[in-house]
C-alpha cells in the first residue's frame, strides 16, 4: 500500500520540492535582509504591528479584562494576609510621610537658596498598554500612543512609581516600550546616596543586573537607584528602584515600577538639549565674529 | 459543484489559520508582563507538527511559511529564520510520514522532540554565527521542555475535538489518486 502511494505522488513531488525550496529561500532572504538592513525591516514590522494590533482591540480587551479578573480573584483569596501586610506597611509609611514632609520643606528652602530651576520639560503623554511582546524572551509592551501624539524614539516611560522602559519603535498609532527587564535594555543610573554610577542591564529576570559599578563597597542593599542622565538617554533623576543583593553576591535592581500591573504608562517628553558647539558664539553675539574678522582682514590689507 | 473532499481541505486550512492567529493574539495579550517566568510552550509549533503528521494535505507549505513569518514579525523575533526552520522541519516530518506508514505515538513523540530540539539549536547556531543578541540557553531549553509536554495534549485535542486523525490506508490511497 505504501509503495502504491509513493508512485501516485511521483508527479507532484519534484514540483513540491522546488516550491518548498523557494519558500525557504525567500524566508532566509528575509532574515538576511533583516540582518543587513535592520532599521528598515524593523520599521516595516512596526508599521505592520501598528496596523494589525489596534484592529484586534475588540477581541483583546475582554480577554485581558477576564484574565485581570481571575488574577484579582486569586488575590482576594489572600486578602487576610494582604490586609495584615498593608497595615504594617501603612505604619511604616506614616513614619516616612513625616520624614518626607520635613525633607520637602528643607528641600524647598535649599532649592530656593540655590536658585535651582526644575526641568520644565518633564511633561508627559499617558498611554494604555495594548499588547506585550508575545514571546517569553522579549520584554516589551505596545502602547496606544504613537507618532500622531508626538512620541519620539528613545523617550523614557514610567508608570508613576518608577521607570518602566524606553520607547523603541514608533508607529502612527502605537509605540513599543522596551522594558528594563529586556535583555537588550541598558540604562545609566546613579545609586544614592553614594552617587556611584552604574548601568541597569536587563537579563530577562525580574531583577535586572547592576553592571559597571565603580566601587562595590560603597553601595548596600536598599540604596535608591535613579537615572543619571548620562549619554542623554533619559532625563536625570527618575526613580528606578532599590539595590538588592542576589545570592551570588552580585547587585541587582529591585524595580520601583509595578511590573505586575502595567495598565497605563506615562511617556516623558524629553526635548533634546541645545548642543553648545562653538565657544565663540557664547561670548559674543552672532554678528560680532564676522565684524571682528572683517576688521582684522582690513587691518592686514592696509 | 465543489468536491466535498476539497471543501474539507479548505475548511481545515482555514481552521489552521484561525488557530494560529488566535494563538498569536493570545500570546500578545498583556496578561503576564513579569520577566523570569517559565516560558510557555510554542503551541503553534505543536499544532503544525501534529497536523502535518496526521493530515499533511491540510497544512500546505505556503500556509505554514506565511503563519510563522507573521508570528516572527509579531513576536519581535528575527523575521524569517524561525519560519524557514519550521518549514524545513515540517517538510522532514511530512516526508517521513509518507515513507513510514505506521508510526506509533511513542516514536512520533521521539521524532517530534528531536526535530524541535534540532531546529531550536539550529536557530541559536545561526543567530550566534551572525552575532545577533540571544536569550540565555536555559530559556530555550525550558521552552523546548514545555513544548514537548504540551505536544500530546495538542494531539489529543486535535484528534478528539477537531477530528484531525490519521488517514486509514484506503482513504489515503483514494486521496492520493485524486
Amino acid at each position: 500500500m505504501a509503495r502504491d502511494r509513493g508512485t501516485g505522488e511521483n508527479y507532484g513531488r519534484p514540483i513540491r520540492r522546488i516550491l518548498t525550496g523557494l519558500v525557504v529561500l525567500v524566508l532566509l532572504a528575509t532574515f538576511l535582509l533583516w540582518r543587513i538592513d535592520s532599521p528598515r525591516v524593523e520599521r516595516f514590522r512596526m508599521a505592520l504591528v501598528d496596523r494589525v494590533v489596534p484592529s484586534f482591540d475588540w477581541a483583546m480587551a475582554p480577554v485581558s479584562f477576564a484574565a485581570g479578573m481571575v488574577q484579582d480573584f486569586q488575590s482576594y483569596s489572600r486578602i487576610y494576609e494582604q490586609n495584615q501586610q498593608l497595615r504594617r506597611e501603612l505604619q511604616q509609611m506614616k513614619a516616612w510621610k513625616e520624614a518626607a514632609l520635613q525633607l520637602e520643606q528643607q528641600n524647598a528652602k535649599l532649592l530656593d537658596l540655590n536658585k535651582v530651576r526644575l526641568d520644565p520639560k518633564l511633561t508627559h503623554v499617558t498611554g494604555i498598554v495594548l499588547a506585550d511582546a508575545g514571546s517569553p524572551f522579549r520584554q516589551s509592551v505596545l502602547l496606544n500612543v504613537g507618532r500622531r501624539d508626538g512620541i519620539v524614539d528613545g523617550w523614557a516611560t514610567t508608570d508613576g512609581l518608577g521607570l518602566v522602559g524606553r520607547i523603541a519603535g514608533v508607529g502612527e498609532n502605537t509605540a513599543r516600550v522596551v522594558l528594563l527587564t529586556d535583555s537588550n535594555s541598558r540604562v545609566p543610573v546613579t545609586i544614592q546616596p553614594s552617587g556611584q554610577r552604574a548601568l541597569v542591564s536587563g537579563d530577562n529576570t525580574k531583577l535586572p543586573l547592576l553592571d559597571f559599578i565603580e566601587d562595590d563597597d560603597q553601595i548596600r542593599p536598599g540604596d535608591r537607584i535613579v537615572t543619571s542622565g548620562d549619554g542623554s538617554v533619559f532625563p536625570a533623576g527618575i526613580a528606578v528602584g532599590q539595590v538588592a543583593r542576589a545570592p551570588d553576591g552580585r547587585y541587582r535592581a529591585r524595580l520601583a515600577a509595578d511590573y505586575e500591573r502595567l495598565d497605563f504608562l506615562r511617556v516623558l517628553r524629553a526635548m533634546p538639549k541645545e548642543p553648545i558647539t562653538d565657544p565663540g558664539s557664547l561670548l559674543a553675539p552672532e554678528g560680532a565674529a564676522l565684524l571682528i574678522e572683517s576688521l582684522t582682514t582690513e587691518a592686514t590689507d592696509g | 459543484m465543489v468536491d466535498p473532499r476539497t471543501l474539507r481541505r479548505i475548511g481545515y486550512a482555514a481552521l489552521y489559520v484561525a488557530i494560529c492567529l488566535g494563538l498569536m493574539i493570545y500570546n500578545i495579550l498583556p496578561i503576564d508582563l513579569q520577566a523570569g517566568t517559565i516560558p510557555g510552550p510554542d503551541l503553534m509549533l505543536c499544532v503544525t507538527f501534529a497536523w502535518v503528521l496526521r493530515r499533511p494535505r491540510w497544512v500546505p507549505v505556503l500556509l505554514i511559511a506565511a503563519m510563522f513569518l507573521v508570528a516572527d514579525l509579531m513576536f519581535m523575533r528575527p523575521p524569517g529564520l524561525w519560519a524557514a526552520l519550521v518549514v524545513l522541519a515540517s517538510e522532514y516530518l511530512r516526508n517521513h510520514d509518507n515513507g513510514g506508514g505506521e508510526l506509533t505515538f511513542g516514536n512520533e513523540m521521539l521524532m517530534v522532540a528531536a526535530t524541535i530540539l534540532t531546529i531550536s539549536l539550529a536557530d541559536r547556531l545561526v543567530l550566534s554565527l551572525l552575532l545577533v543578541d540571544q536569550v540565555p540557553v536555559r530559556l530555550t531549553l525550558l521552552q523546548f521542555l514545555t513544548t514537548i509536554v504540551a505536544y500530546p495534549v495538542v494531539v489529543l485535542i486535535s484528534h478528539l475535538g477537531l477530528g484531525v486523525r490519521k488517514m486509514s490506508p484506503t482513504e489515503d490511497a483514494l486521496e492520493a489518486r485524486l
